[in-house]
């Protein structure tokens, strides 16, 4: 079954530079390879051959789905979903979203956002910013703390990455609109530590949102040491 | 053909390639030859500056149905201002009649504009038809707009996380005013009506950029009828605060 889906996976994503420009085309594919009702995992074959980088995305519950990098332009990362969803990241941080059930619109203040210098993180690194949401949310305050801990291993494709791992602490400074009693939550980033390349981030946008797990899965092939990244086809 | 036809066929397709589509996008305007998809009219500004995508708006400015339309409004509060003996009431329609000649019109054209969702959604890619238009790119707006029925028109400053009922705190609503509900107008276009009321009150928040129109309260024996002047004056003012033009 792993094999099939693996085939399936490469099959449509070498399809992609046959598209390259027509978005339309590029998205149909996405969409079939990616609109699966079980985790997709592929094999590091298929995520070496892929033509554009792929993130897994898991939101709350949901199956893990795989995101395809769009764009890379003014500082931002722009991944999209099968089904047309963007997430726009800013150094590993969610800043804004479209065609969710409930989009972040606006992020302020992200130029001091703490995860942009995990080397300068002490344990009075704090990060400040308001938040606007599609459903009639603006201007809601959230208020971080962040704490570093190295020497944290990840496994991936049978190799232990060595990671920093990031814990932010986060305060929804605002009097919500609804009643909720969670109104603190963590946010977790788990850097390589050998390149400090990003390569998993959790993230909970607001007190109503579900957590977003994203595993950069073509950073960490590419990050594998030489024996571990050559595949047999 | 003859050498003359040929020229007028010629001359027709320069005219009609010459003619499609003018856009002003803030203050920079181009010309299309042929009708532009929203993405690639926005193309050349997207990425100079964060643009806060729910207040961007494109606007055609070539139709002249916003100024009839408020032609129609300044006619009613002048019919309202001659049915009333009440001074009161006089001096709030003709405040709001100057009010609503300071305003810059356009006809808003109902899409919702962001330069990512249009790359990857087709239905938010439109063609724009042939016409001129005024496309308005934002920074998040820091203020919202008081108007309507309200003394002091005019900017203050956007309230995070509060109901629009906080900015009426310090208002001083004129003679004949609702106090019990106001029109939302949101930067998006979308109106919605917000109970202020202790017994209607709704937590509906002004997104950043929105205009808050305090409405007109009908008199207790017109309310059951649907097409009272006031009530039309109240659907007429959301229609016209949907074209206004905002800096």
């Amino acid at each position: 079954m792993t094999v099939i889906k693996g085939v399936v996976a490469v099959i449509a994503l070498s399809m992609l530079s046959a598209c390259a420009g027509t978005y339309n085309a590029y998205i149909d594919t996405l969409t079939l390879a990616f609109a699966k009702p079980t985790d997709i995992s592929l094999t590091l074959a298929d995520v070496q051959a892929a033509k554009s980088d792929l993130l897994y995305v898991k939101r709350g519950e949901r199956s893990q789905a795989a995101m395809a990098l769009l764009h890379i332009e003014a500082g931002q990362h722009k991944w999209v979903s099968g089904d047309k969803a963007l997430l726009i990241i800013e150094q590993g941080r969610i800043v804004r979203t479209t065609g969710f059930s409930d989009n972040l619109l606006y992020l302020s203040n992200t130029g001091a956002d703490a995860i942009r210098n995990v080397a300068a993180i002490t344990p009075n690194s704090s990060w400040h910013r308001i938040a606007d949401w599609q459903h009639g949310e603006y201007g809601y305050a959230l208020q971080s703390t962040f704490l570093r801990q190295e020497q944290h291993a990840l496994p991936f494709f049978q190799h232990s990455f060595d990671t920093i791992l990031v814990t932010e602490d986060v305060y929804y400074a605002s009097d919500a609109n609804f009643l909720r009693t969670d109104r603190n939550w963590k946010n977790y980033f788990w850097f390589d530590t050998a390149s400090g390349t990003l390569i998993k981030s959790i993230q909970t946008l607001a007190p109503f949102a579900e957590p977003i797990e994203m595993i950069y899965i073509s950073r960490i092939a590419r990050l594998l040491p030489a024996d571990k990244a050559i595949t047999h086809e | 053909m003859s050498k003359v036809s040929l020229l007028l066929l010629a001359l027709i397709f320069v005219i009609n390639a010459n003619a499609a589509v003018t856009v002003t996008v803030n203050t920079d305007t181009r010309r299309y030859d042929t009708n532009p998809r929203i993405s690639e009219v926005l193309q050349p500004y997207a990425l100079q500056q964060p643009w806060y995508w729910p207040a961007a708006t494109l606007y055609r400015t070539d139709s002249n149905k916003p100024e009839q339309l408020r032609q129609r409004v300044l006619q009613l509060l002048n019919t309202l201002g001659q049915q009333t003996s009440d001074l009161g009431l006089r001096e709030t329609y003709a405040s709001l009649g100057t009010e609503l000649l300071s305003w810059q019109l356009a006809e808003r054209v109902v899409l919702a504009i962001d330069y990512d969702a249009a790359r990857v959604k087709p239905e938010l890619n439109p063609r724009l038809d042939d016409g001129e238009y005024l496309l308005q790119l934002k920074l998040r707006p820091e203020q919202v707009y008081l108007t309507g029925g309200i003394a002091q028109f005019g900017a203050v400053p956007h309230k995070a996380g509060a109901p629009v009922k906080e900015y009426l705190a310090s208002a001083k609503l004129l003679n004949g005013a609702d106090s019990s509900q106001l029109a939302v107008v949101q930067t998006n276009g979308q109106v919605q009506i917000a109970g202020v009321s202790y017994w209607n009150l709704e937590q509906i928040e002004a997104m950043p950029g929105a205009q808050l129109l305090v409405l007109f309260a009908p008199p207790l024996l017109d309310r059951l009828t649907a097409d009272s002047n006031i009530t039309q004056l109240n659907t007429l003012l959301q229609q016209l605060a949907v074209y206004r033009i905002l800096p």
